[in-house]
């Protein structure tokens, strides 16, 4: 005899009746499930500071060459004469002067403040690119497995498995080396683009499988509601089946996962970064520069903290961000 | 079952259930939920209350309220709830924790859900009884739990004990869920909804089971449903609910054979019926229930009577209050005078109703 | 109530339990008997679905869920199936309107045998035979608009009614009593009753002529309930629309139904005319479901009620015999041995599959 389910007895006697009923005069189009979670969304005092967070970054990363222009330093430019002899930036707290926001690098002298706008720009693009392309995979793998079933859905099942069976670290140190070795020579520098793109294609191998776990379980106990089979006596095809009655059934958790999912390819692409099979140096990001500070941990702390305070701040708001989405989303206040 | 005795024959004690103007409120989103609005009743021992009313008529809540089972961050109660002349509706959780099961138990519409899929139902079973018998044995609960096991109708309850309750049909875990609220013998028993999700001939067993352990152990019964049937079947006395407030209470042969609110008639007349002309319409209560977020002005049920215009305008401004009307123990909240509910009655509901 | 003397089963039964012929020659013998009505619309003979229940990773055993049953439904008349849960009426429900795929038998409308139709084939017959769902709530998807809901089967089918679509759901909107100007709205804003309503513009969209309704008014509260009934009468007496109401209310079914089918464990028990099933309830079990239904004419628990113990999985999945038998207070030797065929018995005009048939009056 729980709580819980006496709380649903009460809340099933109140909501039975709907939350209104005798349709008042709030205009003849009603507010659709979506517009609720809106309006729950604009409540919420976390999502609002969280989303206003990421509204930030965002901006700043779009628009970068601006800043620069406005900034007056580009991330290439070296400050050697603010350097001392050893290369430490001279100055208290790492150089920080009026002219350099967060300091100067030690050895190379880069300004760290418009190198890490334009880091902000390459993490966000390949999270954000990775995001939106193993969410594809997954929604695609997901419906697909979840609607058939059958062998579809248990081929589906195996692929997944074995995706979620490969250790990525050891996958990822092993191909991209080797991957970047068959198309460039060892002597070449390969671009910029490629490590990214080599980077989004190592994250979609491997992380399209919660999505796909995620909205293969959802379509299996929508494909039980009788809305579904009263499409089917309707005659409707396949491909309205699954766009028109049963995705739009599923964006609220697919929004939740795909928010959730960009700050682990943040982490994960400054991870990798780190370890050097990322993003390389010349090309500003925030796993290669933290991987730079460490040796001046010591030295010049500062170097260490900007890069670090920011990209924490970056994945804690997106991951309160959806946190509040899966809160305003929440299908049992908006049945 | 004990034949419904006249009214009068109830105030010679005190009640062992007692509930005083209770109201409950709760805190949503979408505003202030006003689930009860002055509910008084009482109920014996060995006697049956039925609360009727449709989805939305704070039915369940008034039931889980008099247990202590609401959400107290979420809720707001009012009023006094007697149970044995104790005030149950301040006491803290542990302090209600004590009384339920012990004295009072619950029983729910879908056994399913309030039973634990994890545990045998003689560990449940047990685990009810040992909650308020600390100092029994493992032996002494299981014997306990076999017995009250058969004693609910289990068959073979020895081998029973040990399964599941996915291992059990629908009427078989209402059984085991009356067994787990019985086992404490409480004094009072609220079933929710106890047989709205059984087939009828197993609806049949159970009531009859509850009228069965009621004559035995003595048990007052506050049973919540929306089917007049079960409650002609059951009840002693009958209390209907529309949008949170009492609109009629009395015997069960005062509300359903001499009923004297429009929304009693309503109910009645909608009820489709084995006996009687089965070409006839039904005649259904117009409308649709009301949200208890924005309950009407004045009489909740005016928008859907069809006599809101015979008072002058007072149906939609004042909320009735319940007064006596007819027979001593008869309370009715209707704006209607008496002689003119009389008069409409016998116009227009008498003679639709089958006679018995 | 003294059981009938045993006596030879006449001439349908000798073929035994449940052939195919036995059956054949019960559905004729019921169009033969004075019987001036129309052709059926919908004819079901020998319909069967079984389903696999795995018990573990090797053993299986099969669910025979509906298993070898005639009816029939004619135009604009409404067959009410009556039964306690797992009796295979929903089952039977979700053939029909080829939701499921029979095991066997056959089902055919309008004289055309659509048992095995698929994909392109089954569109005519989706525009004819509709279905209503029990729950409102799961019924409507939260994330179209009422008006979507009902003009899908139209866009789906290719149907242009004259005016537009959105002119036709209007009238729908309107014919199922609901305001029109609604149509922008979204499910969570209606209440039960209103949500039904929706379901059936739905189901009118396509015109049918023969709607399976499958426990339409169980979710609903009395008061909605009789609304939604008398919206149904209504509808079969304006546009002559035929039901199979599915329902385990016998009350309800009553107040729709012109005929009345009662199932036990995936059999028809007992078929007939309304009145001659609930004046003359001849099978126990009939009598006996009759008998549990709680009457608000009557004040206190009746007390020639019927009890039945135990419930429907409690009843032996049959291998041989009245699959009733483990129930019945009439059960004898030949129940276990062979399983009786719907027939006319004692005079009854209804087919009842029992070999010692009660008569009279429900007590």
């Amino acid at each position: 005899m729980s709580l819980s389910n006496a709380d649903d007895i009460a809340l099933s006697e109140i909501s039975a009746t709907g939350p209104q009923p005798p349709l008042p005069k709030a205009g003849l189009v009603g507010r659709s499930p979506g517009q609720q979670a809106w309006a729950r969304l604009r409540r919420d005092r976390v999502a609002t500071v969280s989303g206003a967070v990421l509204i930030l970054f965002v901006v700043v990363a779009l628009a970068a060459p601006l800043i620069q222009r406005l900034y007056g330093v580009g991330p290439q430019q070296q400050f050697q004469d603010a350097l001392d002899g050893l290369g430490m930036p001279l100055g208290y707290a790492g150089g920080i002067t009026g002219g350099h926001w967060f300091g100067l690098e030690p050895g190379l002298g880069r300004d760290i403040f418009i190198r890490m706008v334009y880091g902000l720009r390459t993490s966000l693009v390949i999270a954000v690119a990775a995001a939106v392309i193993t969410t594809l995979i997954g929604v695609a793998a997901g419906v697909l497995a979840g609607y058939l079933g059958g062998w579809v859905g248990a081929v589906i099942g195996w692929v997944t498995d074995f995706a979620l069976a490969m250790p990525f670290l050891v996958v990822a140190l092993a191909l991209v080396p080797t991957v970047t070795l068959r198309f460039y020579g060892p002597r070449q520098a390969e671009p910029a683009v490629f490590r990214a793109g080599l980077l989004i294609v190592v994250f979609a191998v491997f992380g399209w499988t919660g999505a796909a776990r995620l909205v293969r379980g959802q379509i299996v106990s929508l494909r039980e509601r009788e809305f579904v089979e009263a499409a089917r006596a309707s005659g409707v095809g396949l491909g309205h089946m699954l766009f028109r009655q049963l995705l739009p059934n599923t964006w609220a958790p697919i929004l939740v996962s795909f928010s959730l999912a960009v700050p682990s390819y943040v982490t994960g692409e400054a991870v990798l970064s780190f370890l050097g099979i990322g993003i390389v140096d010349p090309t500003p990001d925030f796993g290669a520069m933290i991987y730079r500070s460490i040796d001046y941990l010591q030295t010049d702390p500062t170097y260490v903290f900007f890069p670090g305070v920011t990209i924490f701040l970056l994945v804690l708001a997106f991951n309160l961000f959806g946190d509040s989405l899966r809160d305003a989303l929440d299908p049992k206040s908006s049945r | 079952m004990v034949p419904p005795v006249s009214a009068p024959e109830r105030s010679r004690s005190q009640p062992y259930l007692m509930v005083r103007d209770l109201t409950v409120r709760f805190d949503t989103e979408d505003g202030v939920v006003r689930a009860v609005n002055g509910v008084s009743f009482s109920v014996d021992r060995g006697r049956t209350l039925c609360i009727v009313g449709e989805s939305g008529s704070g039915k369940s809540v008034t039931g889980l309220a008099v247990l202590g089972l609401h959400n107290p961050r979420r809720t707001r109660l009012g009023g006094q709830i007697l149970v044995g002349g104790r005030d149950v509706a301040g006491l803290d959780e542990e302090q209600i924790r004590v009384l339920r099961g012990r004295s009072m138990a619950m029983i729910f519409q879908d056994p399913l859900s309030a039973l634990h899929p994890y545990y045998t139902v003689g560990r449940q079973v047990m685990e009810a009884y040992r909650v308020h018998h600390p100092s029994a044995g493992r032996k002494q609960a299981r014997a306990q739990a076999v017995a009250m096991l058969g004693r609910v109708g289990i068959p073979r309850p020895e081998q029973r004990i040990d399964r599941y309750p996915h291992e059990f049909s629908g009427g078989m875990r209402q059984r085991v869920m009356i067994a787990m609220a019985l086992v404490n013998n409480p004094d009072l028993l609220i079933a929710d909804e106890p047989t709205t999700a059984l087939d009828v001939t197993v609806q049949a067993q159970i009531l009859d089971l509850l009228a069965e352990l009621q004559a035995e152990f003595n048990t007052a019964i506050v049973l919540v449903t929306h089917d007049l049937g079960v409650v002609s079947q059951v009840a002693h006395d009958v209390l209907v609910m529309y949008g949170g407030r009492t609109v009629e209470q009395g015997s069960v042969e005062q509300v359903l054979r001499h009923p004297r609110h429009p929304y009693t008639w309503g109910l009645l007349a909608s009820v489709p019926s084995l006996h009687g002309d089965p070409d006839a319409e039904l005649v259904p209560v117009a409308g649709s229930p009301p949200s208890m977020i924005d309950l009407p002005a004045g009489c909740a049920f005016h928008p859907r009577c069809g006599y809101a215009d015979a008072t002058g305008g007072r149906s939609t401004t004042e909320i009735p209050e319940l007064l006596p009307a007819g027979a001593p123990g008869h309370v009715v909240a209707c704006h209607l005078s008496e002689a003119e509910r009389e008069r409409l009655y016998r116009r227009d509901v008498a003679r639709t109703e089958v006679p018995g | 109530m003294t059981p009938r003397q045993r006596r030879p089963e006449p001439d349908p039964d000798d073929s035994g339990a449940a052939t195919p012929d036995g059956d054949s020659k019960a559905t004729g013998d019921s169009q033969t008997t004075g019987d001036s009505r129309p052709a059926p619309l919908l004819a079901v003979e020998g319909l069967t679905r079984h389903f696999v229940a795995r018990r573990g990773p090797r053993t299986h055993s099969i669910v025979r869920a509906v298993d070898g049953i005639d009816f029939d439904v004619r135009p604009g008349e409404t067959l009410g199936l009556v039964g306690e849960s797992g009796c295979g009426k929903t089952t039977t429900g979700r053939m029909l309107v080829r939701l499921l795929e029979p095991t066997s038998g056959r089902i055919s409308f309008d004289g055309q045998d659509i048992t095995h139709l698929r994909g392109r084939a089954l569109r005519p017959l989706r525009r004819q035979l509709q279905i209503i769902f029990q729950d409102p709530y799961s019924s409507l998807n939260p994330r179209h608009t009422v008006g979507e809901i009902v003009a899908i089967p139209l866009r789906v089918n290719g149907v242009r009614p004259p005016g537009g679509i959105t002119r036709r759901v209007r009238d729908l909107l309107e014919i199922v009593g609901l305001n029109p100007e609604h149509y922008n709205r979204y499910p969570h804003e209606f209440s039960g009753g209103q949500r039904q309503r929706v379901g059936i513009a739905r189901a009118l969209a396509l015109r049918p002529k023969l709607i399976v309704a499958d426990e339409p008014v169980s979710a609903l509260d009395v008061s909605i309930q009789a609304q939604v009934v008398n919206l149904l009468r209504q509808l079969q007496r304006d546009l002559g629309l035929a039901f199979l109401f599915i329902a385990h209310d016998l009350a309800v079914v009553r107040h729709f139904s012109h005929r009345v089918a009662v199932m036990y464990l995936g059999r028809i028990v007992e078929i007939g005319a309304r009145d001659d099933i609930y004046r003359n309830p001849q099978h126990p079990y009939t009598r006996a479901l009759l008998s549990a239904v709680p009457d608000v004419a009557r004040i206190g628990a009746p007390p020639a009620r019927i009890r039945l113990t135990g419930d429907v999985s409690s009843s032996l999945e049959a291998e041989s015999g009245c699959r009733f038998r483990g129930r019945c207070w009439k059960a004898q030797d030949l129940c276990a041995t062979r399983e009786p065929a719907l027939a006319h018995r004692d005079g009854g005009a209804q087919l009842t599959a029992c070999h010692f048939p009660e008569s009279g009056p429900p007590r």
